[in-house]
């Protein structure tokens, strides 16, 4: 993944120095000088890596790489991609439905696929009072001048 | 005149309107992506019923309540309320994931209130004369304290040189994102028109720290922090500052420094006060992983930045940023006028530096009393936690510009934030890039057309020279920290995957 990131980083570099060619000289000069010493600098990087992936397929028989770095694998509560996917729902639905009752939505709901523990009824119901509360106080206050609201002017 | 300008703000309105401004600001502040614009453009109207007096010393309160209360969620949360407080995250998060939160934030109290005190006291004193000076900075200078702050990415990368200095080109390339600054042609927007304004550095920061933190709540549940320091920090917070008398006088003359002149600010002068105490520092290797000085500098720094930023502002009549515009407004609104002549205007204002020196006190005051309660966040499940962080980031982000697009920009962001967490890229660089490389290269280029037209290099003027001398300084002692450093003396750093 390592690698992954810096060749990335390196063809953003050198998408930044072709790409600088389509403007004036002026304009490119900079752009241009920045890119081409990120393009050495993360190449050397790679090079770096490449040679030391080499040693160590050479020396242990297999790659350290990645070992020294990587920590031990945690129990994850909520995988990032499912996170991602949640907010990215989240997102299109403060677009759609307005942001307030999005909010009250992923407010209720998030908590809850984390694993916030169901069985706590006291804290679950002081919660849940709490935002319905907050969200209620905002509409009353009518922020909808600060964010977007949605068809039914939530 | 003095005197009646501390009658004015002693009379129970006006102290009454002092208190509600700074705790409204610490409130503000304190919610991820919610900085002092967001909190003068609310309030502002609010002063308009008000007399002058008031309307002055309640939203400069607010303002010096908002920059400290960014530091609470950038300690608490590893999320800047405001741009200014980037830097405090460094050190203060760490600090809280091990229990000595309330330390953290009654240090970031402390060296808030006398980094405000001393550069309230500067500007009272020096006003005009540093507004001059200011003035007569040129584009040359201006590119120069650009490179010096550029320079200092390797200070801010934590031992991670190499990569620290391409992630801190990756954000001056983002800088060129968006108009020329000399031509007014686009570069690099791929057809975008959201990117024709350019890589917002707010959506950045709110990306990069707030969401990215949320999607590693989200990955490891439980706590913040497993327990705390049962007496809250309080003598150890206030210990650390007053021990650190140098720190705080180097990070407030930073912060007066940088203030005073246009387009420097916030964002720039906690970074700039972060690395030259990591510079000044015996332990370097303490950086990064909870030291209370990365904490000091930066909140010194930008507490001490407003009242620099001050100085132009109502001096000269030249704001330094959108919040110094917005005060400026107000100013205007209620009859005050700006200029060399500010303080021939009778009591007024006196009333306003004398509130601004109050405020200081005040919010340190707020903090300290209220240390205890803010710190039983890290207590907080962060299934509760990330969800409200999450979405006070969005509405900080909305708020911002009212753009849609910043919402996805943020989601962007938080998820480049969250894998350069994951695989231990220095995340500081990037953000230093990014708001350095557009005053960097606006000013150079100006500085070239200069030199183009008058046939002599502007950079053989004496302050270009001197400030040329600190940047090859600063450029040297990386070079040396770099061969120094673990990634090259132990060999190479292993990547992963």
């Amino acid at each position: 993944m390592d690698r992954v990131f810096w060749v990335a980083v390196f063809l953003l570099c050198l998408w930044v120095v072709i790409e600088s060619e389509r403007y004036t000289r002026q304009e490119a000069l900079t752009p241009q000088t920045v890119g081409l010493i990120l393009v050495v600098l993360t190449g050397l990087l790679l090079v770096r890596d490449g040679l030391q992936l080499v040693r160590g397929l050479r020396g242990a028989g297999r790659s350290q790489a990645g070992e020294s770095d990587r920590e031990p694998r945690q129990p994850r509560v909520l995988p990032w991609f499912l996170s991602i996917a949640i907010w990215a729902l989240y997102v299109t639905a403060i677009l759609w439905v307005g942001f307030y009752l999005a909010t009250l939505v992923f407010l209720l709901v998030f908590p809850f696929l984390m694993g916030f523990p169901r069985h706590r009824w006291r804290l679950v119901l002081a919660y849940a009072v709490l935002t319905v509360a907050v969200f209620l106080g905002a509409l009353y206050y009518g922020f909808e001048m600060l964010l977007p609201a949605g068809p039914w002017g939530l | 005149m003095w005197l009646e300008g501390l009658v004015i703000v002693l009379d129970p309105s006006n102290l009454l309107a002092l208190g509600i401004g700074t705790l409204l600001g610490i409130i503000i502040g304190a919610l991820p992506g919610l900085g002092p614009v967001f909190a003068l453009t609310l309030f502002l109207p609010v002063t308009f019923p008000m007399s002058a007096e008031m309307a002055l010393i309640f939203l400069i309160s607010l303002y010096s309540g908002t920059i400290y209360g960014g530091s609470i969620s950038a300690i608490l949360l590893n999320a800047p309320g405001t741009p200014g407080s980037v830097a405090t995250c460094l050190d203060g998060y760490p600090l809280a994931r091990s229990g000595r939160g309330g330390e953290a934030l009654v240090a970031a109290a402390v060296g808030s209130m006398f980094g405000g005190l001393l550069g309230t006291v500067a500007v009272v004193l020096i006003a005009p004369l540093v507004a001059t000076v200011a003035l007569k900075i040129d584009p040359a200078s201006y590119s120069l304290l650009a490179f010096l702050g550029l320079s200092m990415v390797a200070v801010a990368s934590h031992g991670d040189t190499l990569r620290g200095l391409i992630l801190g080109g990756v954000g001056v390339l983002l800088s060129f994102v968006g108009q020329d600054p000399i031509t007014g042609g686009y570069r690099f927007t791929m057809g975008f028109a959201y990117l024709e304004d350019g890589v917002p550095f707010p959506i950045v920061a709110i990306g990069l720290f707030a969401v990215a933190q949320c999607l590693v709540f989200a990955e490891e549940g439980g706590k913040i922090a497993q327990s705390l320091d049962a007496s809250g920090g309080l003598a150890a917070g206030v210990r650390a500052v007053l021990t650190r008398w140098r720190n705080v006088i180097r990070s407030s003359l930073i912060g007066i420094g940088l203030g005073a002149i246009p387009g420097v600010g916030i964002s720039t002068s906690n970074f700039v006060a972060y690395a030259a105490e990591m510079r000044a520092s015996r332990d370097k290797s303490g950086f990064g992983k909870g030291n209370i000085a990365g904490v000091i500098a930066p909140e010194t720094a930008n507490n001490a930045t407003l009242p620099g930023e001050l100085i132009p502002t109502l001096t000269l009549g030249i704001p330094g940023g959108a919040g110094q515009a917005l005060l400026l407004v107000a100013a205007i609104v209620h009859g005050v006028e700006p200029g060399l002549r500010f303080f021939e205007q009778g009591s007024i204002a006196y009333a306003f530096f004398i509130a601004l020196f109050l405020a200081q006190v005040t919010f340190a005051v707020f903090g300290l009393i209220g240390n205890q309660w803010f710190i039983r966040v890290t207590l907080v499940p962060v299934p509760l936690l990330a969800p409200a962080v999450l979405a006070f980031a969005l509405v900080g982000a909305f708020t911002l510009r009212g753009r849609w697009e910043d919402l996805v920009a943020v989601l962007f962001w938080g998820i480049a934030g969250f894998v350069m967490i994951r695989f231990k890229y220095p995340v500081a660089p990037l953000v230093l890039g990014l708001v350095l490389g557009e005053l960097a290269e606006r000013s150079y280029r100006q500085a070239a057309l200069i030199a183009e037209a008058t046939q002599t290099s502007p950079y053989l003027q004496p302050l270009p020279l001197v400030l040329s001398v600190l940047v090859a300084g600063m450029v040297i002692w990386s070079v040396i920290e770099f061969f120094k450093s673990p990634e090259t003396s132990e060999g190479q750093r292993t990547p992963s995957g």
